[in-house]
């Protein structure tokens, strides 16, 4: 009996410590100490969803309109650092990259975007541009439940990782958008060197 | 009794979730579980590698079900990345053992880039220095710098309990006890940014 118990106590705690693992690892902020260039294409892109154009720094997040929770305080991480780039004079746009072009058309991505301020934009594009797009910055998109029979009350399951584009194109620094606001924050604040 | 352990594990693990987790735990890009195989000793057998970010490095931690109480010579625990070549990083199974590393990578680049390792096989010529390993209860933990990552290729890496020996500046396998792999080999390359990015995120 003892044995029996020790046995079921060991399988739920291996359960449990799989979860764990998988779902609840650590946040990282990373400085990448080899920048990843984006193709041409992509850098033109997002100079184009730039609101103050080509010379800015960008700070890129995925997501769509439809989540609930998890986009806008995204968004909202991505309009409060633009906010504080400005404020220590660093050019600095946010850009909210949809991954779900279908339901967000321009009108409801200006909607939605709109209430974040004038320096944070949105950048729609459509199946191979977009899955082209996603892959420069590795970023996967789920779809649940999207069918013909359902193709507007599906759920999408994406990464909430933000990213630092410097003005020419290279990717320099990921970090998770609802966990490492202070960490960004801080690094406008004290980092200015970098953003030279 | 059965009916109230299964209400136990049901709760718990419906706390443990995030109401976000919706990809199957194997094709997490981070981590390669391993079914536990009794028949080996504890030591030898891998449970899961799993992958973090400290610093600058990418440190890929393999854990076994339990700690080696008298380590075998010629017995290693192996980590093979993949990254346009296969690289192997080798260290002596079990404490007390020194924490010598050695490093292979293959002399060139090759196609067969999803290619698990066999017993007998060869790991090549001595490879990058750069790499360093830090021992962790039950397990390994190996350390490569991201400056290491190119991110124009793709990437993967298994994980080896292996028996083998040193032939002038080359590694013979001569037993593997266990592996931890994707068991799609396709799967099992990625982008360095697309692993960065799930380390990253906590959340999907």
């Amino acid at each position: 009996m003892v044995n029996q118990n020790l046995k079921f106590i060991g399988t739920l705690c291996s359960g449990l410590l799989v979860l764990f693992l998988a779902s609840h690892a650590h946040a990282a902020f990373v400085k990448l100490p080899n920048p990843v260039p984006l193709s041409d294409d992509s850098l033109k892109l997002l100079r184009n969803a730039s609101p103050s154009g080509g010379q800015s720094w960008k700070l890129v997040v995925f997501g769509f309109t439809h989540c609930s929770d998890i986009c806008p305080r995204s968004l909202e991480t991505l309009s409060r650092l633009v906010k504080v780039a400005r404020e220590k004079q660093i050019g600095l746009d946010g850009i909210f990259v949809s991954i779900d072009p279908h339901r967000d058309t321009d009108s409801v991505l200006e909607r939605y975007t709109g209430p974040f301020g004038k320096n944070t934009s949105y950048l729609r594009l459509e199946e191979q541009a977009l899955d082209r797009f996603k892959d420069q910055f590795g970023v996967e998109a789920v779809f649940y439940t999207k069918n013909r029979g359902n193709d507007f009350f599906y759920q999408v399951d994406h990464s909430t990782t933000a990213f630092f584009v410097d003005p020419t194109g290279n990717i320099r620094l990921v970090f998770d958008a609802l966990e490492d606001f202070n960490s960004a924050e801080t690094m406008i604040r004290e980092n200015q060197a970098f953003f030279q | 009794m059965i009916v109230a352990r299964t209400a136990i594990m049901a709760i718990s693990l419906l706390f443990a979730a995030p109401p976000c987790l919706a990809m199957n735990n194997y094709d997490d890009p981070r981590v390669i579980l391993s079914y536990m195989d009794k028949s080996l000793p504890g030591a030898q057998d891998i449970l899961r590698v799993t992958t973090v970010i400290s610093g600058d490095q990418l440190i890929f931690q393999v854990k076994t079900r339990e700690q080696l109480q008298v380590p075998e010579e010629g017995d290693y625990m192996l980590l093979q990345i993949w990254q346009e070549r296969a690289h192997q990083i080798l260290v002596p199974l079990g404490d007390g053992r020194a924490d010598t590393l050695i490093s292979y990578a293959s002399s060139a680049q090759t196609n067969r880039t999803t290619h698990t390792l066999e017993s007998g096989e060869l790991g090549g010529s001595l490879g990058p220095s750069d790499f360093s390993i830090r021992r962790v209860p039950r397990g390994v933990e190996f350390l490569v710098p991201l400056t290491w990552l190119e991110y124009g290729q793709k990437l993967g890496f298994d994980a080896y309990t292996i028996r083998g020996h040193t032939v002038e500046s080359s590694f013979v396998i001569d037993k593997i006890y266990d592996r931890a792999a994707k068991a799609d080999r396709e799967e099992r390359l990625i982008s360095p940014i697309m692993l960065l990015n799930n380390l990253c995120a906590t959340r999907r």
